[in-house]
């Protein structure tokens, strides 16, 4: 799943994501260039709190609905339909279950850390929150971008 | 010290020119907007983002390599048993990561200096590790970075290495060529036929000569003129011995926990 949606996401948030800090500084250099950086710019970081786990499930299903008919040709992720994905999503945070202290449990809120669907699931929820500043950056010439930690395994 | 400063996917970068209230007034909106995204900022003219810092010197961009305080200076000890050329790849890597992120000279003196001492620390030979900064200055056509600080040497190696596409980027860009007509994916993968590459147990000392008997091995019995093997490529990959970790990190819970149902 992961390597599925993780292609499409990067290709449409490309110029608001940073794979690495190298890609920032290319960034960051090319605003110098165009004349941007002045005596008194300001440089902003920011980080959201527990980011993984505090995801609504079933806010970030919606978010992935849209973002799937947005994005696929004729309803199909190659030969996949979004009603499959929206299954596998499902199955996927539904199934989660650890053994501990002799005990099951199963998560109910979030997704797992570890899992490589639940990083592209918060990107595709993240990006639907950060489109007004992403708006509010480039109406003024400004950059904004998120990192992206290794979207794919290699 | 090599470390990267990742965290996941919750770190986000702004440049402003706005007043600090009118950027405050937008943050503090987006931070509002959703009960479940909480968000933390600080604004400055000198920010650590990453593994890198970023300072607005009067006008002047300077990015240099951020240390986490606590980061202790450890790299692969010189005596692991692994393939020399995994430790010939160290000082290389190390340096151009280094060139790339440093924007000023000064900065970049000082990274290589560490970057020095912790191979020193990690037991390298000194002179392995003066033969391994020449291969890079050498490669990379900026000898006079390594012997005088040339300023203006060092900007174009800065500005080409850090405009030449990551090893990441050439994967991405592969997988994101056509992502929603042909996923990478779901394609299937052809088995190559005139490619082997077959693992070995890799140890220094006796099996060190091993790949080369190898090839020897193989050319004068497989793929001798003439047999039908004579064209496939083989390629020895040497598999390192488990590390303590491996060996004493258990993740998966035992078999028996995971198969017995009936507590549920």
């Amino acid at each position: 799943m992961n390597d599925l949606l993780a292609p499409i996401f990067l290709k449409v948030a490309r110029e608001t994501t940073f794979i690495n800090s190298i890609d920032l500084i290319r960034k960051l250099e090319k605003y110098v260039v165009d004349g941007h950086l002045k005596n008194t710019t300001k440089f902003i970081t920011a980080d959201v709190t527990d980011l993984y786990t505090m995801i609504p499930r079933q806010g970030a299903l919606e978010a992935l609905a849209r973002f799937c008919v947005k994005h696929s040709k004729q309803g199909k992720v190659g030969t996949l339909t979004i009603d499959h994905i929206m299954k596998m999503a499902r199955l996927i945070l539904d199934t989660n279950c650890f053994a501990y202290n002799n005990k099951y449990y199963k998560q109910i809120r979030g997704g797992a850390m570890g899992s490589a669907f639940t990083q592209v699931l918060a990107n595709i929820y993240m990006f639907e929150w950060e489109q007004d500043l992403i708006k509010y950056q480039t109406s003024h010439n400004e950059i904004y971008g998120r990192f992206v930690k290794n979207l794919f395994k290699e | 010290m090599f470390s990267f400063s990742c965290r996941y996917i919750d770190d986000i970068f702004m440049t402003t020119n706005r007043t600090i209230d009118d950027i405050k007034k937008e943050l503090d909106k987006s931070a509002n907007k959703d009960i479940n995204i909480k968000i933390n900022y600080k604004f400055d003219i000198s920010v650590d983002f990453l593994d890198i810092t970023i300072t607005n010197d009067n006008a002047k961009l300077r990015t240099s390599i951020f240390h986490k305080p606590v980061a202790e200076p450890y790299i692969l000890p010189f005596t692991s048993d692994h393939p020399r050329h995994i430790h010939r790849n160290i000082p290389y890597a190390t340096l151009l990561r280094a060139a790339r992120i440093c924007s000023n000279v000064d900065d970049f003196n000082t990274e290589s200096i560490r970057i020095d001492v912790s191979l020193l620390l990690n037991n390298y030979p000194p002179q392995f590790i003066s033969k391994q900064f020449c291969r890079f200055f050498k490669l990379n056509n900026a000898m006079p970075v390594l012997k005088q600080l040339d300023e203006q040497v060092y900007q174009r190696l800065h500005r080409t290495l850090l405009h030449q596409p990551t090893r990441r980027e050439k994967t991405l860009a592969k997988m994101m060529k056509d992502p929603v007509d042909s996923p990478l994916v779901l394609e299937r993968k052809i088995w190559d036929a005139k490619l082997i590459y077959p693992a070995y147990l890799f140890e220094s000392g006796q099996s060190i000569d091993l790949p080369r008997q190898f090839y020897k091995w193989w050319k004068t019995y497989y793929a001798y003129s003439g047999s039908s093997v004579q064209y496939v490529k083989v390629g020895l990959v040497p598999n390192t011995n488990r590390t303590l970790e491996s060996f004493l990190i258990h993740k998966k819970p035992p078999r028996d926990i995971l198969t017995r149902m009936d507590t549920l």
